[in-house]
């Protein structure tokens, strides 16, 4: 069963702690099994795209890409959970990092690593407790679901990838002096219209969601302060990007039900089917062929440009939402 | 005359934080129709 | 006629112009200023409110709806000043074309002076020298040589003249010499002129497809933003956080892509005047920004890659004949040809021979470039010949001993060999030699560089083709080519999807210049070609087309990097203003304000100021365009990037600092 949950970015475990229940994940090593199995198509998926359109350098840059981001996630969890915050000031040993909500067969950086990459991956599973994260950390989670193609979930996380592509391409194509072409084919009007459209749904419903969270069910939270406001925010970010996982801290109540079912439907096929949309019409689009005059996507030089893109426009549009919640705690600690 | 007018204004002001509030909203909300028309039509402008 | 100078009055215009253009209805156009305009209108709302409340935050507020009003003002004003400067240049133009007496000629004969207004299309005027040529129009019959500097600014006087390639002359020039039967081609007010000067007012009016898509991405970055704003105080109530609306609407102007968004009108209507200032004339945007995608560009040989005026350097005999046979027989061949070569071989050959006296001549064959030959029949039966060795070859009676060697020997050295005959006997080969521009050579290096290829059309034979070609450096050559062969060139290449450029001024043109992407007419080419091509030159000079190339990716580039400095921005901004905003409820996240600005409000301040006035700083860029080099891909990629991005990343930064210190300086927070 861990299998099957583990491969197709599900997440759901068959118990309620999921991957922290000795039963679903004994040792270590199952652990590092499950986290290969987590990323195995994800990342499968982009070096394939690579092979289908004939170059796999494609592939290789987007991975490269996305494992800078995904590295710099795996080092802020695995520094937040080395120590517990709000134990600093105590006479308590923090040797052993931060283990609150942790499982002590697999410690604190094992945790803060298996965290990092069910939120890129969109799986969701888990194998300690969220809500008991350090800020910090907390942070890098929600932000790897506001990325949502950090390799990303089956399938979802290479539709993701490439709506950044192409933004990416057709801001910075621009500074090449050519009308800005992907693969080939120009990036014109109607593909780009569908492409923004497909990267607006994500924060949309997060935001608007968390907003009628505040409204009507501020009272599920378990926290006050920003550890709540994270709670509600990391609920629907979860749901948006399909991830799964869970902060936990919020009380179940039919609201909170009904909304996130909405929004795990809208956040997966909206994406889904505009993206469908602008590959058809790609389908259709004449080929210009490379010549060096060309900005090329599976240059180091991109990776970087697609890196900035990335984290910049999802940093410009998630930024509120991080700082009233764990990046403000963050800010509280130093 | 004038100062009746003023006094009004004044009181419709200070208890209307919250209306202006709203106001605020539902203009938002108009300008963000706006630019969704802008984005599915931007030939119209 | 090309004017970089603001002068005061374009100034002044575009001062008033731009205060027109603040109403709604024209900024409804720009989704960002718009929201921008909006927002600006509902905070002078609060402001008058807070002023008459006596609210503290009053001069703050104030402030704040200035500077928004002072966001969409700097964003018209620059629009206003773009078209402004493309109207001056039409202006300048209309003035050279005085309302002149034309000397129009019936049918009949009989000719009546009217206005150079009253005449239509398909009348015929007769034109003298020194006087101004009415309208825009064909030449029927004569040949002289114009004045066109009213036009083009060039006074070097070209020739027009009736048949060939060169009886395109323009309403406003002045005929030097000779006399010239014109028809009229275009009715009042429809004149190449007044469609140019239309072109330039009117380059506001239409939005190119890529102006458009990226119009999308701009409104979508505003939209989420917008999203942002309206639920950004209710997700802070949960932390007992509010914050002005004036603030939010602050927060607001800061994010949205204000300078692109402000600046992108201009930056359009801005390069189509570049265009222009090159002396071109594109029938649409849509046209400079395919040049600026072109990948393969398709050259004529002979005057554009070559000089083209080609001169007789040499006549050379075959079998048993002898140099003074050639001298003759080349003289007799070219007596009636006015064509540079036909002059330049009949100079040749009376410096040679200078006893040489004109033969009675009963026909003139003219050179057609279907049989490649030309010639004349005298008086006395013989008939004479000249023309490309291989239609030659086949004309003459027999082919003579060295022949091929000859031929040869003058094409090896890139020259073209004009094989003569007298009676289809070979006489001779005439050496017409033929050089490559000066500077060609790096020109055509520079479009490689880009990435764009190059391909020679030529009529002439193989072996000078290559020599040429080699010589000049280009990519690929097509010799021996028949007019109608172009437009198979221009097909075959749109075949394996390339973008494809081209120039031409003859009617044998038309196909190929409306069949490829960019086709580029020469001014004094047929009516037919104009009509065809979507750019024409009002120089006539073929290479203008690397030019026109180079000013379509200059369009997209200034595009590109302004879009990356205005999103890059941001990144700053948050970094200012939401310490800003949070730090009386929020303590916590002042820690974000590491570069230690003074006080909340003159944090808020500080960034919606740099905001602002970074559209009027970079207007001078928006309208030069940036700096453009033909370089590769890549490396013009990282040299934007570095610039725009990085320098977008790190200048606000200093500049709000900056900005704040002052601020707090004058005491304008209170």
């Amino acid at each position: 069963m861990e299998s099957v949950k583990m491969l197709g970015s599900n997440g759901g475990g068959y118990y309620g702690q999921n991957s922290a229940n000795p039963y679903e994940n004994p040792t270590p090593a199952t652990n590092a099994v499950e986290i290969l199995l987590m990323i195995l198509i994800a990342s499968g998926f982009i070096y394939a795209y690579g092979t289908m359109v004939g170059n796999t350098k494609e592939g290789w840059v987007l991975i490269c890409a996305v494992l800078v981001i995904l590295s710099a996630a795996l080092v802020i969890n695995m520094i937040s959970e080395s120590s517990n915050p709000a134990l600093s000031g105590l006479a308590v040993n923090q040797s052993a990092g931060n283990m609150e909500g942790k499982e002590v067969r697999f410690g604190d950086v094992s945790s803060a690593q298996f965290g990092a990459w069910t939120t890129a991956g969109a799986v969701g599973a888990v194998t300690s407790m969220h809500d008991s994260w350090g800020p910090w950390g907390a942070t890098s989670l929600q932000a790897m679901m506001m990325l949502n193609c950090v390799f990303g979930g089956v399938g979802c996380g290479m539709i993701n990838i490439l709506i950044f592509v192409i933004l990416s391409v057709f801001i910075v194509g621009l500074m090449v002096g050519r009308t800005p072409q992907y693969l080939g084919r120009k990036i014109e009007g109607y593909e780009t219209k569908l492409t923004v459209f497909s990267f607006l749904i994500h924060p949309f419903l997060v935001f608007t969601f968390t907003t009628l969270g505040v409204l009507f069910a501020a009272s599920q939270t378990l926290n006050p302060g920003f550890q709540g406001f994270a709670e509600l925010a990391y609920a629907y970010l979860s749901a948006a990007a399909n991830n799964g996982s869970a902060f936990a801290g919020l009380s179940v109540s039919p609201f909170l039900n009904y909304s996130m079912a909405l929004v795990f439907a809208v956040g997966r096929y909206g994406t889904f089917i505009l993206m469908l949309f602008v590959a058809e019409v790609f389908l259709h689009k004449k080929i210009v062929p490379f010549d060096i005059g060309t900005m090329r996507t599976d240059t180091w030089i991109f990776g970087a440009v697609f890196i900035g893109v990335v984290v910049i426009l999802n940093l410009l549009t998630f930024f509120p939402l991080l700082i009233f919640g764990s990046l403000g705690q963050a800010l509280a600690t130093i | 005359m004038y100062m009746l007018a003023s006094q009004i204004f004044m009181e419709i002001i200070a208890s209307s934080t919250t209306l202006i509030y709203i106001a605020f909203v539902i203009l938002g909300i108009i300008l963000v129709g706006y630019l969704t028309y802008v984005l599915i039509r931007p030939e119209r402008f | 006629m090309s004017n970089g100078v603001y002068s005061r009055k374009i100034l002044v215009d575009a001062f008033a112009d731009s205060i027109k253009k603040l109403s709604p209805r024209h900024v409804i156009g720009n989704p960002v200023m718009f929201v921008v305009e909006v927002s600006f209108f509902f905070a002078l709302i609060l402001a008058i409110g807070a002023w008459i409340f006596g609210s503290s935050v009053a001069l703050f507020n104030t402030e704040i709806s200035i500077l928004l009003l002072l966001t969409v003002w700097f964003s018209t004003f620059a629009e206003a000043l773009s078209e402004g400067r493309g109207r001056a240049q039409a202006e300048s133009l209309r003035k050279t074309r005085k309302e002149v007496r034309a000397q129009k000629i019936a049918d009949d004969g009989t000719i009546t002076e009217v206005d150079s207004s009253e005449l239509v299309k398909g009348d015929r005027v007769i034109v003298r020298a020194g006087d101004t040529i009415p309208n825009d129009g064909d030449v029927i019959k004569g040949s002289g040589s114009v004045d066109e500097s009213a036009i083009t600014g060039e006074s070097a006087p070209v020739i027009r003249e009736s048949g060939g390639d060169f009886t395109s002359v323009t309403g406003g020039t002045t005929l030097l010499s000779d006399e010239l039967l014109i028809e009229i081609t275009a009715n009042p007010g429809e004149s190449f002129l007044d469609r140019m000067i239309a072109l330039v007012e009117g380059a506001t009016r239409q939005k190119t497809p890529n102006e458009l898509a990226l119009t999308t991405v701009l409104a979508g970055f505003t939209w989420i933003l917008t999203v942002i704003i309206i639920t950004f105080n209710t997700l802070g109530s949960f932390l007992g956080v509010t914050s002005d609306i004036t603030v939010l609407y602050g927060l607001l102007a800061c994010l949205a892509p204000t300078t692109i968004g402000g600046l992108l009108p201009a930056i359009g209507i801005a390069g189509m005047d570049r265009v222009t200032q090159f002396n071109v004339i594109a029938t649409s945007g849509r046209a400079v920004e395919a040049a600026g995608d072109v990948t393969t560009i398709i050259l004529d040989k002979t005057g554009t890659i070559t000089i083209g005026n080609r001169l007789a350097e040499e006549f050379i005999p075959l079998g048993d004949k002898t140099e003074a046979d050639v001298t003759r027989a080349s003289f007799l061949s070219s007596v009636c040809d006015e064509t540079p070569e036909g002059r330049s071989i009949v100079a040749l050959a009376q410096k040679l021979i200078p006893d040489l006296t004109r033969p009675d001549v009963k026909n003139v064959v003219e050179f057609s470039a279907s049989t490649k030959m030309s010639g004349v029949d005298l008086a006395d039966g013989r008939e004479v010949r000249k023309g490309a060795f291989d239609v030659m070859s086949d004309y003459v009676r027999y082919v003579p001993q060295g022949f091929r060697e000859v031929i040869d020997g003058i094409a090896q050295r890139g020259a073209t060999p004009l094989v003569v005959s007298v009676d289809r006997e070979p006489i001779g080969v005439i050496h017409l030699k033929d050089t490559v521009k000066p500077g060609m050579r790096e020109r055509l290096q520079e479009l490689r560089d880009m990435g764009i290829k190059t391909i020679m059309v030529t009529g002439d034979n193989r072996l000078t083709a290559a020599t040429i070609a080699a010589e000049a450096g280009v990519d690929d050559y097509v010799a021996e080519s028949k007019p109608e062969d172009k437009i198979k060139i221009v097909e075959a290449e749109q075949k394996q999807g390339k973008i494809v450029a081209m120039t031409g001024d003859g009617t044998n043109d038309a196909p190929a210049l409306a069949q490829a992407d960019v086709g580029l007419a020469m001014n004094s080419g047929t009516q037919a070609a104009k009509e065809a091509a979507n750019m024409i030159d009002l120089d006539s000079d073929p290479t203008k087309l690397i030019d026109v190339v180079g000013i379509g990716k200059q369009l997209l580039m200034t595009r590109g990097s302004i879009t990356t400095f205005s999103v890059v921005t941001d990144f700053a901004k948050y970094f200012t203003i939401l310490p800003a905003i949070f730090a009386v409820a929020l303590p916590a996240i002042g820690k974000l304000d590491f570069i230690n600005l003074q006080s909340p409000h003159s944090a808020i301040l500080a960034a919606v100021i740099f905001n602002t006035f970074v559209i009027l700083a970079l207007i001078p860029l928006a309208m030069r365009g940036v700096k453009y080099k033909p370089k590769d891909a890549t490396s013009t990629l990282i040299r934007n990037v570095a610039v725009y991005g990085v320098g977008g990343l790190l200048t606000p930064f200093i500049a709000i600092k900056a900005i704040d210190l002052l601020v707090n300086y004058l005491h304008l927070v209170g």
